[in-house]
């Protein structure tokens, strides 16, 4: 009797375990996979300059990042909050215009509503391995 | 001087007036284009007569001469002019280009005639060649010959004086082989395709395209029914007078800031631009397009010239780090 209650329990333990690991390892991917197109889709690349310097447009990042959270976290979690942060990265301080070099993104959830996730991603644009100035 | 010899010089004048003929006053003949024409080609040119006195019963006529006996033979006539002192008269004579199916080039005169004495006032002497419609390749050009000079086919005759318009020149040893660029993202002309052009007045031409078949469907809102896509430019100098490269010279332009998707009209968060982008993605695809540089009708000739070229980028914009100008990094922020 107290064998089968033990194992109840343990049955019942390793569903948890099983589930909090599904649901954390699901929304780290998620985060941590965040495909590179979802900021290279926020660069507008028009520019009348000549020397085109690209740059990430605030409004639309956060427009294709949300989607693509609310669609790829909807199946571990509904509830996250996701914070960005705009930066110039050579000077690592806070972008306050438009257009910027650098962003972070944090995400932040409850797992199982007990423990607490934050992670925090970087993306910033740089000149490729070929460029000559 | 003493009276007598004022006496003795009157004297002679009024004689010499007895026994001198009748001196004519100039007549001048201006035609401002007279070419270049082509065969059997229907035209009709304007000439202007203009002289200090007074003429009634004028007639223009136009005379080929098919032979060293300088026989002319009368081919077109104008009806009858009068003309008023230092005002200008313009009539027209129909050019007889059918002639060109005979000779080329053919020698004319302009003869002003006054009709009642049948004698000639003022000829005009030019010689007319055919204006052969060429494209030329302009690739044959950088190939072969430092200076060129198109063809002579365009004369002007500007109070009696023939000139023939074929003092220009042109040089396209710099154009460029290809169309390259250092990163695929929009087409830039100014440093690539330079050519020379040699002559007194400002460059001149119809119209200058790049043109190409958009057969992978990159450009959607710009090309035709046939899926051509004809890109208007001009020729701006760069340096010296003579020295001149090309430029885009579209009016409107609007471009998707992200997809980089051209339009000539206005849609939905499209942009003004001046410039020409390439979409994104489509590198590989662009590289096998043909593209032409067209020129219509350039120099005094008018003649229209074009270069077969393609376009080759080493790299993207955005995208990897060892093949683009610039990429994305990223990772946990610790």
């Amino acid at each position: 009797m107290i064998n089968a209650f033990i194992a109840m329990i343990v049955c019942v333990m390793s569903f948890q375990i099983f589930t909090t690991t599904y649901q954390l390892s699901g929304i780290n991917k998620t985060l941590i996979n965040m495909p590179k197109s979802i900021i290279e889709n926020s660069i507008p690349l028009e520019g009348e300059e000549n020397n085109f310097i690209p740059t990430i447009d605030k409004t639309l990042l956060q427009e294709n990042a949300n989607e693509y959270f609310k669609k790829n976290l909807s199946r571990y979690t509904n509830e996250y909050k996701l914070q960005y942060l705009f930066y110039d990265k050579d000077t690592n301080r806070p972008c306050i215009i438009k257009n910027c070099s650098g962003v972070r993104i944090t995400l932040t959830c409850k797992i199982l509503q007990i423990f607490n996730y934050s992670q925090t991603m970087y993306y910033e644009i740089i000149k490729g391995d070929l460029w000559t100035a | 001087m003493t009276p007598i010899v004022k006496i003795a010089s009157l004297l002679a004048i009024s004689f010499s007036s007895l026994f001198s003929p009748i001196q004519e006053q100039t007549i001048y003949v201006t035609v401002d284009k007279f070419g270049p024409f082509y065969r059997n080609q229907d035209v009709r040119v304007n000439i202007k007569l203009e002289s200090k006195s007074r003429y009634e019963d004028l007639i223009v006529d136009l005379y080929y001469n098919i032979d060293a006996n300088d026989d002319y033979f009368l081919v077109a006539s104008s009806g009858y002019i009068d003309i008023e002192p230092n005002i200008a008269t313009i009539t027209d004579i129909k050019v007889p280009t059918y002639l060109f199916q005979h000779f080329n080039p053919i020698n004319f005169e302009i003869r002003v005639t006054r009709d009642a004495t049948y004698q000639f006032l003022t000829t005009v002497p030019f010689r007319l060649y055919e204006g052969k419609e060429y494209q030329i390749d302009i690739q044959t050009l950088k190939n072969s010959e430092s200076i060129y000079n198109p063809p002579r086919t365009t004369i002007s005759i500007l109070n009696n004086e023939v000139f023939y318009r074929d003092s220009d020149q042109l040089s396209f040893k710099r154009f460029s082989e290809s169309f390259v660029e250092e990163y695929y993202h929009r087409l830039t002309f100014g440093n690539k395709f330079f050519f020379n052009y040699y002559s007194k007045a400002n460059i001149i031409y119809d119209d200058i395209f790049l043109i190409f078949n958009d057969k992978e469907n990159l450009f959607p809102y710009l090309a035709d029914d046939t899926r051509t896509v004809k890109i208007r430019l001009k020729a701006v100098q760069s340096g010296t007078n003579y020295i001149h490269t090309l430029a885009l010279n579209e009016e409107t332009l609007f471009v998707d800031p992200t997809t980089l998707q051209m339009s000539r009209t206005k849609r939905n968060n499209y942009v003004k631009t001046n410039y020409f982008y390439l979409p994104v993605n489509g590198k590989s695809l662009f590289e096998t397009y043909d593209l032409i540089i067209y020129f219509k009708g350039l120099g005094q000739g008018g003649f229209d010239y074009y270069y077969l070229t393609n376009y080759m980028a080493s790299k993207s914009i955005i995208g990897n780090c060892s093949s683009s100008q610039f990429c994305i990094v990223g990772g946990i922020y610790d």
